[in-house]
């Protein structure tokens, strides 16, 4: 597959915003990735192109989930190192103030109908959110729901 | 029986005057008004006497003309008048105005001579003779109330018996102490007494036992000896009892041997015997010995003990005696600051505002039953309350207390209410009336007629829900941890749970059965809907009816039309049937309306007048929801607010976790009406700081509610549906959805996860930090170097892998995605960053990296090692192999550490900046950049500027910084103990004032200060204070400094209790009372008995009663400069800039509203950073 794509690299611009560099051409907008890497809408590439999405959009902010497992393994491991006695305190993140997120609804990046749907987690919050791409090719991420 | 001073004292101000009686009209003896001087004025003449045929003896001529000589007489009577009003301690000037008019001056010596009687020193009087003329009913009041006072040397008033009280009340004090003492001491030496005694008790009785032990060996051994001496007794019978029976085995030899047998043991058992009573003797001596010296003891004990019992009793003759002067000078002081309202406080003339005659009747009125409500009711007035609906409901409000506010059945409350919470209730009953005039005391007084305040209180607390909220310090399994967090917080806690409960009971009682808001609900409309609706549905009843008759007929004379008819009839039967139910709806709605409205208005009632709601007040509580009610029912809000609320749709299962927990309702019954109701309660809580420090993110959510609450709303909507929270142009955030116990959870979880989205902001700030540092070019390139890593495989193309994903597989990558994967940012609120607030409201937070999201970082080395074992782990080079070492070599020697420490200077990441993220959380919530302007820097050491001059830089600085700022702004401060984020109110009418152009155009911020604040509170501060308000200020500042001392026997105690002598004797200003009072001070310095360092600062504390004094009693200029976030359902603290009305300088105070008292603001906020946030 990697024949039939340009060179692509993981970038950061002078001010710091994530920026993608398709062979020589730099792409700084979700919705220009499409027109730079046209392969992208082949849902063989769809995790790529989630990845890309994702990076584009969120920075480091957040991760692409490939194998949910490998997320929930991640997930568990954070909430156990917490301490269950710690109070509460605005601005400090911990997973037991939040719900649990349902990891059998988390899939690897997909098409559902002309949507690529994909989730990712949110390094600061260790928290899943579902991307859904539209027709503009601008994902929105919303938080998984909690229970 | 009265007295005859109390008879003479009904008669003047109690009893109606009687009427004049007609000159001569019905045979009574015409009325003699009795002379100051005592004497009676011969009766006048009458009419018979005019008519008198005897004509009237001339007159002998005199030398000069008679009007000279009547005018000398005159003028002899007023000169005598006018001495005798001055005895009574009127001004020269007032004593001849009255003089001049005999009417008036007669008038005058009668009130005069009551306020004599009454103790009131000769310096009040004229005063009260002022107050006599001016507002007669008033002064009638005012009168009742001071002879109800102790009157008499008790309570004597002026400066020598002020004097005396104190040096008896000192004595008695100090007598009392000594009494104590010497109780302890015999005390002490009775507990010594009784150990002795029981010490030689325990010794004779072990040597009774002793004694008695060694006593049986000597006994026993006599005993055995005496035994064998009876034995051989009994034997020696027997034989002679045989020989005079001639038994052949009895011999007369035998008998003599039994008998030499019986001699040697005789023998043997003379010295046991002997043995024994010497023995005995010393038994005897020894037994005696100690039973002397326990009875010795045991006298010693009585006698100790009776001394103590009489130290006792002197202890507490003295403690009565001191109670009682203690007791004489509250009366004392009850007394004297009655005068000293009188005269030239809150119900004297010049107060502001002042009251008038009817309004200070009332309350004068009421302050003769109730002194400490109407002081409280007075308060409230002094604070902007409403005077005419406040003293015009005093007396009821007294009257209820009186009757147990009993319904109109007069069924008082219940037992189970003590007294003292019945006071709380009348109290806040007065200053939410204050607040809410006369419309809340007719609802009060309403409610109380309906017997609803003897229902339970449906808001109360239950002990699970004090358990629920860790405010019960009682529950069982408590750690004392646990229950030291408790006895801390838990008031703070206990309060916050009522408002949840109260919230939660009227959001809910606000959304009727439709999910609309019950008060929006026009009743008239609803009504004539129905009845239209009705009207067409019975409309269309009779056309049924008439078309059916009509059919029936047509069958019979025209079939063909009868058809169509009956098609027609169909058709009206179907609208028909439309109708009825259309009508059925109407009927419903306008029911569930009315039902809802009731029940809102049931709630609404409860929380403002129940007595659960009154002893446990909530004020900011009752205006949030009064604010929230406005917002939905206000025109200019009302629609857009109704529409969030129409969105608010049934929860997902986290926003059905948080409604349920907002309402106290089981998940299982929460629905979209619950989550409404949940949005109303968390719009009707106040948001204050709460238990934690979070102002970095309290203050913009506090803006928020308060400036632009359907932003608010909206929020409370977005959160109770799908538990998210939504930053500015960023994707949402899952709601942060565990909060402090007994907290509103919809509303703290808006509040805390627009921290965490703030801290999210901070977070990639710094993480980006570290990413940078590592892309840096050539800040890994030591370890490629030290092992050797050739350049492909440093460097790899990028690849798609296994996954379907980019992947970055070479060396250099996998070092980033190490340090990127492996390297957290986590807000830790307790770690101690700068220096945290000093009242427990500020922030002390900060970042701090972990490492494999489980260590925390916070020194150089643990960083450099955390990184040297993710450049391990990354390059398969195991620690403590050769190659693991040279990759701890290449980062410990090469240009990563410095290239990080370069990145994030001046911090470092182990020492992360700190403090809150207010910027970051506006940034959140608002977009934009926000950005911290210092608009006064932090005063710098060895800064001398005076603390006024550096205030109204501050105040210049900061108006300035306020142009075309409204509503909320955010301000910060920055320094020791005061890291702190909170908002300025623009609305200020001062700080509008100060940006209002001058005369010819342009912003002046000095000029206009110096017109709105420095020249008024100046004019203040230099106004001559009345002789008697001066004297009663410098006891104010000395009374803190012998209340102090008389608590020791001092030297110089004499000259200490002389203090009180010592005070003005001419009118001052305040500040020349407070020096007045430093010079008197330091004398005691002088004279020995104290160093001057103690001194200046008890000359500190005494000024400081001085001005919180001055700060209740003289009205200087007042900015209202931010809202703190401080505060609960009760209170809310407020940052205010007021004109020291001692110095006529700027000063910082915080003000505690509703109540309006202040305390200075601690100098290290005065000497704070200030920072404004722009963008």
């Amino acid at each position: 597959m990697t024949d039939a794509l340009p060179p692509i690299q993981l970038e950061t611009s002078d001010s710091g915003d994530p920026i993608v560099i398709v062979a020589d051409a730099q792409v700084d907008a979700p919705a220009a990735l499409r027109d730079a890497i046209p392969q992208l809408t082949d849902p063989a590439y769809a995790a790529l192109y989630a990845q890309l999405l994702t990076y584009l959009s969120e920075g480091d902010d957040m991760e692409l989930i490939v194998d949910p497992a490998v997320y929930k393994a991640e997930y568990e491991r954070r909430l156990a190192a917490e301490d269950p006695d710690e109070d509460v305190q605005p601005g400090t993140v911990r997973l037991r103030n939040y719900g649990t997120p349902d990891f059998a609804a988390l899939n690897p990046p997909a098409y559902d109908g002309d949507k690529l749907v994909f989730f990712t987690w949110h390094r600061f919050y260790t928290l899943p959110y579902r991307a859904v791409v539209d027709a503009s090719g601008m994902p929105e991420f919303k938080p998984v729901e909690l229970n | 029986m009265l007295s005859l001073d109390q008879r003479s004292f009904i008669e003047t101000y109690i009893m109606k005057p009687k009427a004049p009686t007609p000159r001569g009209g019905t045979g009574a003896e015409a009325p003699t008004a009795p002379r100051t001087d005592g004497t009676t004025p011969p009766a006048p003449s009458t009419s018979a006497d005019a008519g008198s045929a005897t004509p009237p003896p001339v007159p002998p001529r005199l030398p000069y003309p008679l009007s000279e000589t009547v005018q000398a007489f005159t003028d002899l009577e007023k000169d005598a008048q006018k001495s005798k009003l001055v005895a009574f301690g009127l001004s020269d000037a007032k004593a001849q105005a009255l003089a001049d008019d005999p009417a008036a001056a007669e008038q005058a010596f009668k009130h005069l001579t009551a306020i004599k009687d009454l103790g009131i020193p000769a310096a009040r009087s004229e005063t009260l003779l002022e107050m006599a003329t001016d507002k007669p009913d008033m002064f009638r009041s005012a009168m009742l109330v001071l002879n109800q006072m102790p009157a008499g040397s008790g309570v004597d008033l002026t400066a020598t018996g002020v004097k005396d009280r104190a040096a008896t009340l000192a004595d008695d004090r100090l007598d009392y102490l000594a009494k104590a003492d010497d109780e302890k001491l015999k005390s002490d030496q009775c507990d010594e007494k009784e150990a002795a005694y029981n010490a030689a008790d325990k010794a004779h009785n072990d040597m009774v036992a002793a004694e008695d032990a060694r006593m049986q060996t000597h006994w026993d051994a006599y005993d055995a000896a005496n035994k064998e001496v009876q034995d051989q007794k009994a034997l020696i019978a027997r034989i002679e009892e045989a020989l005079r029976n001639k038994d052949k085995r009895a011999t007369p030899e035998l008998l003599a041997q039994a008998q030499q047998e019986l001699e040697q043991k005789r023998a043997a058992r003379q010295p046991l015997m002997e043995k024994f009573d010497a023995e005995k003797a010393i038994y005897d001596q020894r037994i005696a010995a100690t039973e002397l010296a326990a009875n010795n003891a045991h006298a010693a004990w009585v006698t100790a003990y009776n001394a103590w019992d009489g130290a006792v009793k002197a202890r507490e003759a003295a403690e009565t005696k001191r109670n009682a002067s203690i007791n004489a000078q509250d009366q004392a002081r009850e007394k004297l600051d009655f005068l000293n309202d009188l005269s030239f406080g809150s119900l004297s003339k010049g107060a502001k505002p002042a009251l008038n005659d009817a309004q200070g009747k009332l309350l004068l009125d009421a302050y003769a039953r109730d002194p400490g409500l109407a002081k409280i009711a007075l308060a409230t007035i002094k604070n902007g309350g409403d005077a005419a609906a406040v003293t015009a409901n005093i007396g009821p409000v007294l009257d209820k207390l009186a009757d147990g506010f009993a319904d109109e059945n007069g069924q008082g409350l219940p037992d189970t209410i003590p007294e003292n919470d019945r006071r709380v209730m009348a109290m806040n009953v007065l200053k939410a009336g204050a607040a809410g005039g006369q419309a809340y005391f007719d609802g009060f007084f309403d409610y109380l007629k309906s017997g609803a305040q003897n229902q339970p209180d449906t808001c109360a607390l239950s002990e699970e829900d004090l358990r629920a909220a860790k405010a019960d310090p009682n529950a069982p399994g408590l750690s004392d941890k646990e229950r030291e967090d408790i006895l801390q917080h838990g008031a703070d806690r206990r309060l916050a749970a009522i408002a949840v409960k109260r919230t939660a009971q009227l959001s809910q009682a606000m959304i009727d059965g439709n999910g609309d808001f019950a008060l929006s609900h026009d009743l008239g409309a609803l009504k004539t809907a129905r009845e239209t609706a009705e009207a067409k549905r019975d409309e269309l009843a009779l056309e049924v009816q008439e078309t059916t008759k009509l059919l029936a007929t047509m069958k019979k004379s025209n079939p063909s039309m009868a058809e169509s008819m009956a098609s027609q009839l169909d058709d009206v039967k179907k609208e028909h049937e439309r109708a009825v139910a259309a009508a059925e709806t109407a009927k419903s709605k306008e029911d569930e309306a009315k039902r809802a409205k009731e029940a809102t208005s049931a709630s609404q009632a409860h929380m403002m007048y129940h007595p659960g709601s009154l002893i446990d007040y909530t004020p900011q509580l009752n205006k949030t929801m009064d604010q929230t009610v406005k917002l939905m029912t206000d025109p200019a809000t009302s629609a857009q607010a109704k529409a969030i609320l129409d969105k608010t749709g049934a929860p997902n299962p986290s926003g059905t976790g948080i409604v349920a927990d907002t309402l106290g309702v089981e998940p299982g019954s929460v629905g979209a009406n619950e989550a409404k109701a949940a949005v109303l309660s968390a719009m009707m809580t106040p948001l204050s700081q709460g238990p934690v420090g979070s102002c970095f993110s309290t203050g913009p959510v506090r803006a928020m509610k308060e400036d632009r609450p359907l932003e608010a709303m909206d929020r409370f909507s977005e959160m109770a549906t799908s538990a998210t929270f939504t930053p500015k142009d960023r994707a949402p955030i899952p709601g942060s959805t565990r909060v402090p116990p007994g907290e509103n959870k919809l509303m703290r979880a808006v509040e805390y996860s627009a921290a965490t989205a703030g801290c999210n902001i901070g977070n990639t700030y710094r993480r980006n930090n570290l990413t940078n540092a590592t892309n840096a070019p050539g800040a890994l390139d030591s370890l490629k170097g030290a092992l050797g890593i050739p350049d492909d495989e440093w460097i790899k193309p990028p690849a798609i892998g296994p996954d379907g994903t980019l992947v970055l597989d070479g060396a250099i990558d996998k070092l980033k995605a190490g340090i990127r994967n492996r390297l957290s940012f986590d807000y830790n609120a307790d770690i101690a960053a700068t220096p945290g607030s000093g009242d427990g409201n500020s922030d002390s937070g900060g970042f701090q990296i972990l490492f494999d999201n489980a260590t925390r970082i916070t020194t150089e080395a643990e960083f450099e090692a955390a990184v040297i074992a993710i450049c391990q782990d990354a390059l398969g080079k195991a620690s403590g192999t050769p190659e693991g070492d040279q990759v701890e070599a290449a980062i410990k020697t090469g240009s990563f550490m410095a290239t990080i420490k370069a990145k994030y200077d001046p911090n470092a990441p182990w020492k992360l900046s700190s403090g809150g993220f207010d910027r970051e959380t506006k940034k959140a919530m608002e977009g934009g950049n926000p950005v911290d302007r210092r608009f006064t820097a932090a005063r710098a050491t060895g800064d001398a500027t005076t603390e006024g001059a550096r205030t109204k830089a501050m105040v210049t600085e900061f108006a300035k910084s306020m142009q075309g700022k409204s509503g909320m702004s955010a301000l910060s401060t920055d320094g020791d103990n005061c890291n702190h984020a909170f908002n300025a109110i623009t609305t200020d009418p001062i700080i509008q004032g100060l940006l209002k152009p001058v005369e010819g155009g342009g912003i002046d911020v000095d000029q206009r200060l110096n017109e709105l604040m420095l020249t008024p509170g100046r004019a203040v501060a230099d106004e001559k204070l009345p002789l008697a308000q001066a004297q009663a200020l410098y006891r104010k500042g000395v009374d803190q400094f012998i209340a102090v001392r008389s608590q020791r026997n001092d030297r110089g105690m004499d000259e200490i209790k002389d203090l009180y002598a010592k005070g003005p004797s001419t009118e001052m200003t305040a500040q020349e009372v407070v020096d007045h009072m430093n010079t008197e001070l330091d004398k005691l310095v002088t004279l020995g008995f104290f160093n001057q360092e103690y001194m200046n600062d008890m000359k500190e504390a005494c000024a400081a009663q001085v001005d919180a004094d001055l700060m209740l009693t003289r009205d200087t200029p007042e900015m209202i400069m931010a809202d703190t976030n401080w505060g609960d359902a009760n209170h809310q603290v407020y940052f205010v800039v007021r004109t020291d009305p001692r110095t006529g300088e700027l000063k910082q105070y915080k003000k505690y509203m509703p109540d309006g008292t202040y305390a200075e603001l601690g100098k290290n906020w005065k000497d704070a950073d200030w920072y404004r946030l722009e963008g």
